[in-house]
């Protein structure tokens, strides 16, 4: 943020504020770090509670480990997760801006612009009781389905309101000139104002992104089949099982199937897209939370 | 506020007509969003009058049978609801009270950090679990404190400490549920009051400097003072998510063996309700969890707005 204070030299108690946060940052880091070198280190060594915070005998085994037992099932929720994420956010990020559109046009263009706001405050308060939520969304046939974790999040009703807040800064005379030109509402939406609306989108579609790649609740509400299952219920499904020790029954003892350290391995592999693509959601999910905050 | 005579009904109606003729697109434009709202939102609140039923999967809302109101005698009838019920709310409790000041003692700190390069990685560090889900910050925390193989216990060992399985006796998991969840959330939450601090202005600081202020009395004189409202504001929300434990957090890191201080009103619904098929009953468990949830979000709302004349709806 900013220097409060134009002193360049270190007093006692600047010692102690970075001395405090360096604990800080070093307690956020450490389970981190312990996991990359448990990950990267042999099973044996893991198991036997040899590793802390430098790996022993260093191995990619327990990477190869996936590639080599559960790549089919890692690619299939992988390849579910990526679509109801691109299909779910673009779904999510238009309903919500179209929605938005008429509520920041301002009570004397669009009457029911408080009926709106009321309805994504009320779905912000109350959410929803999950036995009928269940049975609802089982009644629309929507069960093991795509669509089952993308509909629920049509309109996220935080995000829309990130968007009104956005769109009612746009000048009025923007609107008149395109009424001049004889372009409807609709277009001066679509070729106006979403394009002048790209910081916002970006930074609701950031948050669109993670709430789809994260999604738990919603995929073990909805879904039961094994196919259709996303990356983050088929990673708790090998994390909670204890080890792959069935697989050793066939006849060869693998020694990575019984082991602590693949676990390791695939929380590192699950992080591995997020953490790639970190530096660009902090530049812009940091203003999103103040616009938000703002209203 | 202004205040006019109201015009009649009939008039107010033909004048929303003429707006709807002369608006039309705009009204059109909602109407995914508004068929969303009543699908989506309001007609599962609407279902919850299956907890006045006896409800069955194969009769639907329409065959099965009214029962009154057995389903809640029944809820406050069993021992268990009493268990989940006082889960719910101490995790809760220890959220606010332990989990609210530790977002504002960050924010406090990133902003008196003099080496920006630091600021920017401590803030790097912060925000980075938030994106994380449960399922990865839930495993990070029980393989780090793992009986054998994780490097708290690993550390105790050598100190001559009996290894302890954090995630196996109840006792614990309360504690862990907090630290994990400050530990997940606490960095993004100070973003907000990193902004609010931004807004103070400096020549205030200067001239407390000059009349021999130390940072603490700056920080108590100045800072929270200004930023109070924001304060408000986050303490009325966390309030109102008082009952909002979260499924994720609790389902990744319960196992049998803590069951009984891990269960949370969610975690029960879903493992009763929908697993063994007794929709009625933790139907009504959610109707009473929904109900004090909203009493806890007017009683707050309305103290605020007593003692501090301000609340979250204006």
């Amino acid at each position: 943020m900013k220097q409060v204070s134009k002193n360049r030299r270190f007093s006692t108690s600047d010692y102690l504020i970075h001395g405090a946060l360096g604990v800080i940052v070093i307690l956020m880091i450490l389970p981190f770090w312990h996991e990359i070198v448990k990950s990267l280190s042999a099973p044996g060594n893991v198991n036997a509670g040899q590793v802390t915070l430098w790996p022993v005998n260093p191995t990619l085994g327990n990477y190869v480990y996936y590639y080599r037992v559960h790549l089919t099932p890692l690619l299939r929720a992988f390849g579910v997760t990526l679509w109801t994420t691109v299909v779910g956010t673009l779904w999510s990020v238009f309903f919500s801006a179209m929605t938005a559109y008429p509520v920041a046009r301002g009570k004397h263009h669009f009457k029911a612009a408080g009926l709106i706001m009321g309805l994504a405050v009320f779905s912000i308060v109350f959410t929803p009781p999950i036995i009928p939520y269940f049975l609802t969304i089982r009644g629309y046939g929507l069960l093991n389905t795509g669509w089952a974790l993308i509909i629920p999040h049509t309109i996220v009703a935080f995000h829309m309101i990130i968007i009104v807040v956005f769109f009612r800064e746009i000048p009025e005379e923007i609107f008149d000139s395109c009424r001049m030109d004889g372009a409807g509402e609709f277009r001066v939406f679509l070729q106006i104002v979403l394009p002048l609306s790209k910081a916002v989108l970006a930074t609701v579609a950031i948050f669109s992104t993670i709430l789809f790649w994260n999604m738990f609740l919603h995929a073990v509400l909805f879904i039961s089949d094994p196919r259709q299952q996303p990356i983050q219920i088929f990673v708790r499904s090998v994390l909670s099982g204890g080890g792959d020790a069935a697989r050793t029954a066939g006849g060869t003892f693998d020694p990575f199937a019984e082991s602590e350290s693949i676990k390791s391995a695939l929380v590192i592999l699950t992080i591995l897209p997020i953490a790639v693509v970190y530096p660009f959601l902090q530049k812009y999910f940091a203003k999103g939370i103040m616009v938000g905050s703002i209203k | 506020m202004r205040t006019r005579n109201k015009p009649s009904i009939a008039f107010q109606l033909s004048s929303l007509k003429d707006n709807i003729l002369h608006n039309k697109v705009l009204y059109l434009m909602v109407i995914p969003g508004l068929v969303f709202f009543v699908m989506i939102r309001i007609i599962p609140i609407l279902g919850s009058v299956i907890a006045w039923q006896r409800y069955s999967i194969f009769r639907g809302i329409l065959g099965s049978p009214w029962v009154g109101w057995a389903n809640f005698r029944e809820m406050f009838a069993y021992e268990g609801f009493y268990r989940v019920l006082s889960n719910t709310m101490l995790i809760g409790f220890y959220r606010v009270v332990i989990g609210f000041p530790v977002p504002i003692i960050l924010a406090l700190l990133l902003n008196e950090v003099k080496s920006i390069k630091f600021q920017k990685f401590a803030q790097s560090a912060l925000y980075l679990p938030y994106f994380l889900s449960w399922v990865v910050v839930g495993q990070l925390f029980m393989n780090a404190l793992h009986p054998s193989t994780g490097i708290v216990n690993i550390l105790l060992t050598r100190f001559g400490v009996e290894p302890v399985f954090f995630f196996g006796q109840p006792q614990y998991f309360h504690a862990l549920v907090t630290i994990s969840y400050i530990w997940k959330f606490a960095g993004y939450q100070s973003i907000i009051y990193l902004a609010a601090i931004s807004t103070v202005d400096p020549s205030l600081y200067e001239a407390a400097e000059i009349d021999g202020a130390g940072p603490l009395v700056k920080i108590f004189r100045i800072t929270l003072p200004i930023i109070a409202p924001v304060i408000i504001i986050m303490m009325l929300l966390s309030i109102g998510q008082f009952m909002e434990i979260g499924f994720d957090q609790i389902y990744v890191m319960m196992n049998p063996l803590v069951r009984s201080t891990a269960d949370i009103f969610d975690t029960y619904i879903y493992r009763v309700g929908l697993v063994n098929g007794r929709f009625s009953i933790t139907t009504a468990i959610g109707l009473f969890k929904s109900l004090v949830g909203l009493v806890l979000i007017m009683g707050g709302n309305f103290i605020s707005q007593k003692w501090l004349g301000r609340g979250l709806f204006r």
